[in-house]
């Protein structure tokens, strides 16, 4: 190991064992040994002298004179930290706590705006009622992004106030140097400093009592080998492919299937409805109903019931259906198709509808609804039970057309007449003879299926339902022509009141 | 040289009995501080490692590659290779996952906490349990992480921008806490581990015998020389991770617990599960550090640095953190009666007396019943013994979670919705196989890294000469 | 690293300070202190206590003054219990920095003794009947209510006075095996007895774990008697810790004015005592976040009921004012390093968090008192008698005693410490 040095033999009987029990084992009883420079190239100047010691006591020792003596570019170097030389070297106390809160505040508030914008802004779901935004369920995260942030800084923040990494230094040129980080103690001294003079240093380091000294010589840069500027260099180019192909393919489009390594749930061996498929002549994917079946269910064998038609009625309603446009035909629309021939012409309102107005002499064809068997009487029992769910359901469903009333004047009728929306049809009033007579088998085909402009509802409001909404129909009608005897007596009076 | 004094003898002096007012030695054998970079680097430099590294590190690496073939097996058919269903549907995999983060924990506790609390004893045995920590920590976040099942979209969930991949992610989910818990954690561990390591990577840097090695470690240690001013910034630098990584350690857990007790499943929602559940991370943590320790320190030959003090401290903290542990568990039952809530009472009655009784009875007797024989000083002491409680910690601190998890979900509150969990095979080789990760990982580090911080073994050993000294000098006077 | 967390290489060497050690050890008593202290502290003790009494009389009556006595004698109390743990844990670490503080904290733990003769106000109103602070005691109250139904096996006074001997009869028996050794060992200087100590330090932690809780869960959770959360025990416990370390430090200070007293406790012990005050601060937000999170996040009513009047009528501010006068602000000021060094400014937070404390304790309590927060003569009154009369216990259990020990084996190491 001290083969090119010019080290007295003694010296190495001082290295062996880091005689930790006996600080005066080294040093000052023999005299040191002085060793010249290691470096590749002693032509070149001197970078470093450096003065070996064999206990951390002594290099403590040391490092107070040299820093005494006012040297300010020296450092000592052990394989440990060594208590109390930071102030004999006058080492100031590191910057790196502020450094650390710094980012530890970041950390929060990062932590805070990924919070409030994921959870206020981006995706607002609301959970158990609890607020978008709430300091206690985003402190786990403020917490984490803290220790987080402070943590990666504390560390950089060292390397970089270390100047690490620092991969060639004229120290690494002294082999002696390396038992640095074994058991050997070492003092720098940096020739910038500006009390270095060659032989004085050299001199006063050597009455320091070290074991070896040797001078350290600036090292000639030799370049990393090309292999790895090579490899760098493609690294960092390579490094490019994956953000420009996302930001590629995202700015563009493309009409190709994306690639599957995997197959996701997306891509099952399934059809999807609406979609065409070889398999059968029609071309369609869906597959239509097998004639004459029925849905478990479905059978609705009831006419009265599920139909408002008398018994056997049904067969009949199939036949009538016949008389409607098939597919290819357009629907005569209902401006051209004068309402509903079973209310006589009086009774619809056109578009302006403000009141009734003159019979319109168009020749109706006949209805072929008109030849049902629609039943004339509730198909359950009429109970309060069910007048009460009828008005709730009138309200929900029918009111905001029809108004609450029954005469048309629904919330939304006000508006659309208001817009004067031209496709508007105004319902039509409830209490007119030709609805008073209509049986009630075929209002409730109306509700169900619909009647002119208003959709059938039978998908929204159950049978049941439609029935209870019927009965407060029937109820709503009997109100505008009731006579006062009607009304039982203690409601007359509250009656009176509401007459303006 | 140094006077002759007994304790020069190369004999490992017995230093779990101490008179009070006399420190003993934390490191036996009086060794010099080339003594401890050559025995900590024997380990990676011998050209070959002991035959009992070899067997071990085929085994694991099997399990390994089982692993991998679990994880494959499960990515390309589907998490329903795995036992998990209505009502199970959180089952072993986080079972997995709150274990071996909970198996974490005393790295941290041990490289962190105690470094605050100036328990010197940890400069020996914090190396490696920080490396256990990470390697812990990477086989806990494998099982949430395959757990969702297609990993390859799993881009879709993070937020840049409202709603860019037109599906909505829950922000506000608890498991939202547990991905910065458990990756903050991961990388506060990593920073910590590898900055304690720039020291001694230097040392194996500038023994290196060849050019390859040398480059490697070269690169790693960024250039250490030892400065004085580097140690001046580097131990702050310490000191601050430290501070920082001590509350993390703490919040690591207690966001771990906050996935169930911020729930309102029975048995889930209880205020005391935060400390407890950083207590038992505690006890299994320290309970695998023993359990890797006691097989280490033999095979290496470095019962003078990781002596019988060392095992007796930890034995000590796996006999408090326990009792912790069951302190907790006494808690919850007596106030689950206490509160007079019957679904939170059939909750314990049916952990014990339910179809998974067994769990829960293996659970007590490994967690509490196990750890008391460290009252007694022959227990702590002996290395056998203290390895067979470690794994009993083991395997009653897996039982917990699985006491927790599945227990819990299995009967909640709806009789018609009750289930049973049972295990797949995938499940089973899945678990078997992290085993594998985690060892395989060990053994590597324990083969090219420095398994002991030497640069803080030296300076524990400076202060014991300096105290020494000063004892020396006091009686003289 | 692990160097500078040592004690060692500090530059007194032993020679040095054999000598200063001779010199310090003969004068650590009271002496004439004692008496200075332990009358006016009886007098404002005693006159606190006749105020408080005569302005319930006119506010709140009888309920009023038992519940600002309970918050006062909590607030002792908590004083001694975290003392306590805090000397045992010391003798199971084998703690040798901390041995110049050991006796401080003996002697407030040791107060226990005079404070279970204070608990015997709320004993005999929940033994003759009186239901105004625990409604459980009250027959009417457990008849309406079936959640207090199923565990009137546990809360009814003959119980609950059996259960409150117990807890004073353990802490009793922990402080006077404490200090009692202690004491001899100022004598003897005989080693074993840190043996002793050490040994039975584990199985006393572990009963004064317990006691400590269920006292917390008897005298404060069962206010609300439908009220449950299994980390109520901790969150006392984290609080009385906050408060010992506070009072300590404080303690110290105060009595290293006149000089010469505990010199030998330096910058270094009051460095770490402060830092142990910053630990727990901490280590108290953790709980009672803990405890706020989980119980706010599930929702469940019967366990919001107790923080619904927290919340509300003017209970909001005081619990704001708790989380950053208990936390924040102290967290910050003793986050520095100068700070926990400086007397004046550890005094100043030692104080405030003596205060915080108290008003931890009051928001625990109160609020099932009032809806309102209300603080008068009677709250201020029952606070100084309380701490008056805990001052005279705190004289008396000191005795002409030393305020150090004086023959620990482990003095030395503490002495010398040096901090990071």
């Amino acid at each position: 190991m001290a083969d090119h040095t010019t080290a007295n033999d003694t010296s190495s009987n001082h290295g062996h064992g880091p005689s930790v029990n006996d600080p005066h084992a080294s040093g000052e009883a023999v005299a040191p040994a002085r060793g010249v420079a290691v470096a590749a190239d002693p032509k070149q100047p001197v970078a470093f002298v450096l003065a070996e010691f064999g206990t951390p006591d002594a290099l403590l020792k040391a490092a107070k004179q040299v820093y005494e003596q006012g040297y300010t570019k020296f450092d000592a170097h052990s394989p440990f930290p060594i208590h109390g030389i930071d102030d004999v070297m006058g080492i100031r106390f590191t910057r790196l706590p502020w450094f650390t809160l710094v980012a530890g505040g970041l950390g929060i508030a990062t932590a805070t705006a990924l919070i409030y914008f994921t959870n206020k802004e981006w995706y607002p779901f609301l959970i158990s009622g609890k607020p978008l935004f709430s300091i206690p369920s985003a402190a786990p995260v403020m917490f984490e992004l803290m220790v987080l942030f402070a943590a990666i800084t504390t560390l950089v923040g060292m390397l970089l106030l270390n100047r690490l990494p620092f991969f060639s230094s004229p120290l690494f040129q002294s082999e002696r140097f390396q038992r640095v980080t074994n058991d050997k103690f070492f003092l720098s001294i940096d020739a910038r400093d500006p009390k270095y003079k060659s032989e004085k240093t050299l001199n006063f380091l050597t009455g320091l009592g070290a074991d070896f000294i040797e001078t350290c010589h600036k090292e000639v840069a030799t370049p990393l080998p090309w292999a790895f500027r090579t490899a760098i260099f493609l690294g960092l180019l390579m490094a490019f492919i994956p953000v420009s192909m996302v930001a590629w393919k995202r700015s563009t489009y493309s009409r190709n299937p994306r690639i599957r390594v995997i197959f996701d749930m997306v891509s099952q061996p399934k059809k999807k409805t609406q979609t065409t498929s070889t398999l059968w002549a029609d071309g369609r994917a869906m597959r239509p109903w097998v004639v004459g079946s029925i849905a478990k269910g479905e059978l609705k064998a009831d006419d009265a019931f599920y139909r408002g038609l008398k018994p056997g009625g049904a067969n009949q309603i199939a036949l009538t259906t016949v008389s409607f446009p098939q597919d290819g035909t357009p629907a005569p629309a209902d401006a051209q198709k004068p309402a509903d021939p079973a209310a006589p012409a009086n009774q619809t309102s056109p578009a302006d509808g403000s009141g009734p107005k003159p019979p319109t002499p168009v020749a109706a064809p006949p209805d072929p609804l008109d030849k049902l068997p629609w039943i004339e009487d509730f198909p359950l029992p009429v109970t309060s039970e069910l007048m009460a769910r009828g008005q709730e359901r009138y309200n929900i469903y029918c009111a905001t057309c029809h108004g609450l009333g029954g005469v048309g004047n629904g919330l939304i009728t006000i508006r659309a007449m208001e817009l004067g929306e031209g496709t508007w049809v105004q319902p039509v009033t409830f209490h007119s003879e030709n609805l008073r007579q209509q049986p009630i088998g075929r209002l409730f085909h109306s509700i169900s299926n619909g009647v002119r402009k208003m959709p059938g509802y039978g998908d929204q409001i159950p049978e049941r339902d439609r029935w209870a909404i019927l009965l407060y129909f029937r109820a709503l009608q009997k109100s505008k022509y009731a006579p006062l005897s009607d009304v039982p007596p203690e409601k007359v009076n509250q009656l009176m009141d509401a007459v303006p | 040289m140094a006077a002759i004094s007994p304790t020069m003898l190369d004999v490992d002096i017995d230093n779990t009995i101490e008179t009070p007012g006399r420190r003993s030695d934390l490191v036996t054998r009086n060794s010099s501080f080339a003594e401890i970079t050559d025995s900590v680097c024997y380990a990676a430099e011998s050209p070959h490692p002991p035959a009992a590294w070899y067997i071990a590190f085929a085994i694991s690496t099997s399990l390994t590659m089982m692993l991998g073939l679990m994880v494959t097996y499960l990515l390309f058919t589907g998490i329903g290779v795995w036992g998990n269903n209505s009502p199970v549907f959180w089952a072993w995999d986080i079972v997995n996952f709150v274990f071996w983060v909970g198996i974490g924990h005393a790295g941290t506790l041990i490289s962190a906490i105690l470094f605050l609390f100036r328990q010197n004893w940890r400069t020996s045995i914090n190396r490696a349990a920080e490396a256990m920590t990470i390697f812990a920590v990477v086989c806990a976040g494998m099982f949430p992480t395959i757990h969702v099942g297609r990993i390859w979209v799993i881009y879709y969930l993070i937020p840049y921008g409202p709603n860019q991949h037109a599906i909505w992610p829950q922000f506000r989910s608890p498991l939202l806490w547990d991905v910065f818990a458990v990756s903050t954690y991961a990388t506060v561990s990593l920073l910590f581990w590898y900055m304690g390591m720039i020291p001694d990577l230097a040392t194996f840097r500038d023994r290196a015998t060849n050019k390859w090695k040398h480059m490697a470690y070269g690169f790693f240690s960024l250039g250490w020389t030892g400065s004085a001013r580097h140690w001046h910034r580097y131990e702050r630098a310490y000191l601050l991770l430290a501070a920082l990584a001590t509350p993390l350690v703490l919040s690591v857990h207690t966001v771990v617990s906050f996935d169930f007790a911020t729930s309102q499943v029975p048995g889930w929602h209880t205020t005391i599960f935060p400390p407890y559940f950083v207590a038992g991370a505690i006890f299994g943590g320290f309970g695998m550090v023993v359990t890797l320790l006691v097989p280490a320190r033999a095979l290496f030959g470095l019962e003078h640095l990781i002596t019988l003090r060392h095992m007796e401290n930890m034995n000590k903290v796996i006999l408090a953190t326990g009792t912790i542990v069951g302190y907790a568990y006494a808690m919850e039952f007596f106030i689950a009666w206490y509160g007079g809530n019957p679904y939170e009472q059939f909750a314990f009655l049916n952990r014990m007396f339910g179809p998974y009784a067994w769990a829960y009875w293996t659970m007590i007797a490994c967690n509490v019943l196990s750890p008391q024989v460290f009252w007694f000083k022959k227990c702590r002491t002996s290395p056998l013994i203290m390895w067979i409680v470690s794994i009993f910690v083991n395997i009653g601190m897996w039982f917990e979670r699985f006491v927790i998890v599945v227990i819990s979900l299995s009967r909640d509150y709806l009789p018609s919705s009750w289930g049973h969990y049972t295990p797949t095979w995938v499940d089973i080789c899945t678990l078997i196989g992290s085993f594998g990760l985690f060892t395989t990982l060990f053994l590597l580090f324990c083969r090219f890294l420095p398994i002991v911080a030497m640069a803080e073994v030296k300076g524990v050993v400076h202060q014991q000469n300096h105290l020494k000294a000063h004892h020396g000098e006091e009686h003289s006077h | 690293m692990s160097h500078a967390s040592t004690p060692d290489q500090h530059h007194a060497g032993g020679h040095h300070h054999a000598h200063s050690v001779a010199e310090w050890k003969s004068h650590q008593t009271l002496g004439a202190l004692a008496g200075k202290i332990w009358l006016p502290a009886i007098i404002t003790g005693v006159a606190g206590l006749v105020v408080a009494m005569v302005a319930a009389a006119f506010t709140g009556g009888t309920r009023q003054f038992l519940f600002a006595y309970l918050t006062a004698f909590m607030y002792v109390l908590s004083f001694t219990l975290g003392s306590m743990l805090f000397v045992l844990v010391q003798h199971v670490t084998r703690a040798g920095w901390g041995v110049v503080i050991r006796r401080l904290q003996e002697i407030i733990a040791s107060a226990v003794l005079p404070l279970s003769v204070l608990f015997l106000p709320i004993l005999v109103s929940v033994l003759a009947g009186d239901a105004s602070l625990y409604p459980w005691n009250d027959p009417k109250y457990v008849a309406d209510h079936p959640l207090v139904q199923v565990k009137a096996s546990y809360l009814n006074s003959g119980w609950f006075t059996v259960r409150a001997v117990l807890y004073f009869s353990i802490w009793i028996l922990i402080t006077r095996f404490l200090l009692k050794n202690s004491l001899r060992q100022d004598q003897t200087a005989d080693p074993s007895i840190t043996i002793k100590l050490e040994e039975r330090g584990g199985p006393l932690i572990f009963l004064f774990a317990l006691s400590s809780t269920f006292a917390a869960i008897d005298w404060m959770m069962s206010l609300s008697p439908e009220w449950y959360s299994t980390i109520f025990g901790v969150y006392y416990f984290a609080g009385a810790m906050v408060g010992s370390f506070a009072l300590l430090n404080l303690l110290i200070i105060l009595l290293q004015q006149p000089g010469g007293l505990l010199s030998p406790i330096t910058t270094e012990h009051r460095h770490d005592t402060a830092k142990f005050l910053f630990g727990f601060t901490c280590f108290w937000a953790y709980i009672g976040f803990s405890q706020y999170m989980l119980i706010w996040y599930a929702n469940i009513p019967e366990e919001t009921l107790w923080f619904q009047p927290r919340q509300n009528g003017g209970w909001e501010y005081v619990s704001l004012v708790l989380i950053f006068g208990h936390f924040f602000i102290p967290f910050f000021l003793l986050l520095r390093r100068q700070f926990k060094r400086s007397k004046g400014q550890l005094a100043f937070v030692a104080c405030w968090l003596l205060v915080m404390h108290y008003i931890d304790l009051y928001w625990l309590i109160y609020p099932q008192f009032s809806t309102t927060p209300v603080f008068g003569l009677v709250e201020l009154g029952t606070w100084i008698g309380l701490v008056g009369l805990f001052f005279a216990a705190l004289v008396k259990s000191a005795g002409q005693q030393s305020l150090l020990p004086l023959n620990d084996p482990r003095l030395d190491e503490s002495l010398r410490f040096h901090n990071i």
